[in-house]
């Protein structure tokens, strides 16, 4: 659904991406990880055309992004970390944009406000950061679009409300859709995003099935820091160290994604060669 | 894949066309209502103080061509004011709609649209105006007939100049009015020297340095043959240069303002 060959890109004299390589296929939560600026909410606007490759190619439903093209828009729904809501109401504002997406579902609509406890009759600039955020999940969601793009989509939610954010964004996903999730906040997206995406340096330097990766990887606690050869990367914890190791059993660990994530950073070399030889 | 499966014409289509105006339309609907209440409010106001001056034939018409240039620059500058917001520009950039449909309704609505709904609002608060000037003050200004030869090139020419505001409002991020106003004055001092360095090197003989000597031209033909050209001939590069200059700013400096911001339209990245 999305494919991204040799993409270039920069700000300035500034270079974030060189041939920057990436294909999201549907039926997939794609989880976007990475440093402050390495560049993940620059990657969604260059899929979602609000910023133009300065090299290479981007495509979207075999669409070019920067072409702005209804057909590709009406696909497309994203929602930014910093958004703006005119101040409507609820119900007004599903009556003005909601016929700009042929696929609307009124009644899918309906029943995501009433998980979120949300009143059709109530103004959208009077409700707070994180309501704001579920209208437009709902609405986002109801609008069929083939690509659903969040940037931080947890920031700003309450506790309860991140469960609820989880059970829908898993409902959301169906066999030709994607959802493109970027975050910080792993903790919030851990058995909910798969695969995961992580940015590094200008490019894609991982980019695995959680699967794939406890079936390579395995991720445990250890009393003392292990010495042994299999050992990818270690961190001092409260009680001890926790530890990637390569994954030569056939045993399977449940994937921190947090300790992951600092695994690859730090030793993606390694990683990526275990990956590419398939132990 | 779901989207290739789509018929509509991607490039206009007039439902979505439509629906770019209705949500236009509801989302500025409190700066609509203030603009209406300010434009009826000094049309009332500049009628009552005017009444006490009487016998102005014109006054109806002027008025509504100074709220319609002023008030129509300031509000074309703000056009494209949403495409310069990090916040606002993501709804916007990413609604279904094609870059021609966007960027016409956007258009028509500061233009032509902005022209007729001024009109409108005008003409109603300027019948309660002299309704209420004349039981007051037994006074009343005429109204003026908007189909006059007058009034529609008034229009017209709104609609010309407007496109450099509409330009001015792609481009510039913020200030676009002012900025706008300071191009222009720009452009104006730049012409003025050009015109004066032309002149300077046509007329040379008359000049010493660059002061202009006391020679006078004190009719064509005093000029023609100064010139080494005959009367007629002098008359035809006058009258061309005269054309020239109208058809610049009748027939293309709009349409050359509205293909130049929409190239930048297309561009723009948020």
């Amino acid at each position: 659904m999305v494919e991204i060959k040799n993409l270039s890109f920069g700000y300035g004299k500034k270079k974030l991406f060189t041939n920057l390589n990436v294909q999201l296929e549907p039926g997939n939560i794609y989880g976007l990880l990475g440093k402050n600026g390495v560049g993940k909410t620059t990657l969604l606007k260059l899929i979602s055309g609000l910023r133009y490759p300065q090299d290479g190619e981007c495509q979207v439903l075999n669409y070019i992004p920067q072409k702005r093209l209804p057909g590709l828009l009406e696909e497309i729904y994203f929602i930014p970390e910093e958004f703006f809501v005119p101040p409507m109401t609820i119900k007004n504002y599903a009556q003005i944009y909601a016929p700009f997406y042929p696929r609307f579902n009124h009644k899918a609509f309906a029943e995501y406000l009433e998980e979120f406890n949300l009143n059709l009759k109530e103004k959208l600039t009077e409700l707070s950061y994180g309501q704001k955020k579920k209208f437009l999940l709902a609405f986002g969601i109801s609008t069929g679009c083939s690509l659903f793009i969040l940037d931080e989509p947890t920031n700003g939610l309450d506790i309860p409300s991140k469960s609820q954010f989880r059970k829908i964004l898993a409902s959301a996903l169906t066999d030709d859709r994607v959802i493109l999730v970027s975050t910080h906040q792993v903790r919030d997206m851990e058995n909910l995003i798969d695969p995961i995406i992580i940015l590094d340096d200008g490019q894609i330097i991982f980019n695995q099935y959680i699967h794939d990766v406890s079936k390579h990887l395995i991720i445990q606690m250890d009393q003392d820091l292990p010495v042994t050869d299999d050992v990818l990367y270690s961190a001092k914890v409260l009680g001890g160290y926790v530890v990637v190791k390569e994954n030569r059993s056939s045993e399977e660990s449940r994937i921190d994604l947090e300790t992951l994530f600092n695994a690859v950073t730090t030793n993606r070399d390694r990683i990526n060669d275990l990956f590419l030889r398939g132990v | 894949m779901r989207a290739q499966g789509k018929k509509r014409n991607e490039y206009f289509n007039p439902g979505r066309f439509f629906l770019l105006f209705k949500r236009d339309f509801f989302t500025n609907y409190r700066t609509i209502i203030m603009t209406v209440a300010t434009i009826a409010g000094f049309v009332i106001f500049a009628s009552a103080v005017s009444s006490l001056k009487q016998n102005q034939g014109d006054f109806h018409l002027k008025l509504y061509f100074m709220l319609l240039y002023i008030g129509g620059f300031i509000v074309t500058s703000r056009t494209f004011k949403e495409l310069h917001n990090s916040q606002k520009s993501y709804t916007y950039v990413t609604l279904p709609g094609s870059l021609l449909e966007k960027f016409a309704e956007r258009l028509i609505s500061s233009s032509i649209g902005f022209a007729l709904g001024a009109l409108l609002v005008y003409f109603i608060s300027a019948v309660i105006s002299e309704s209420i000037n004349h039981l007051l003050f037994g006074y009343s200004h005429a109204l003026f007939n908007p189909l006059s030869r007058i009034f529609l090139i008034g229009v017209a020419a709104f609609v010309v100049i407007q496109s450099v505001f509409l330009a001015g409002s792609v481009f510039f991020k913020k200030n676009s009015f002012i900025k706008t106003i300071l191009m222009l004055t720009i452009l104006a001092i730049v012409l003025s020297v050009i015109a004066v360095l032309i002149a300077r090197f046509v007329f040379w003989e008359s000049f010493a340095g660059l002061q202009p000597t006391k020679q006078e031209f004190n009719s064509l033909r005093e000029l023609s043959d100064w010139l080494g050209m005959t009367e007629a001939g002098l008359q035809l590069v006058g009258h061309s240069l005269w054309l020239g200059i109208r058809i610049f700013f009748w027939a293309l400096l709009a349409p050359l303002c509205w293909i130049i911001s929409y190239l930048k339209f297309r561009k723009i990245e948020v």
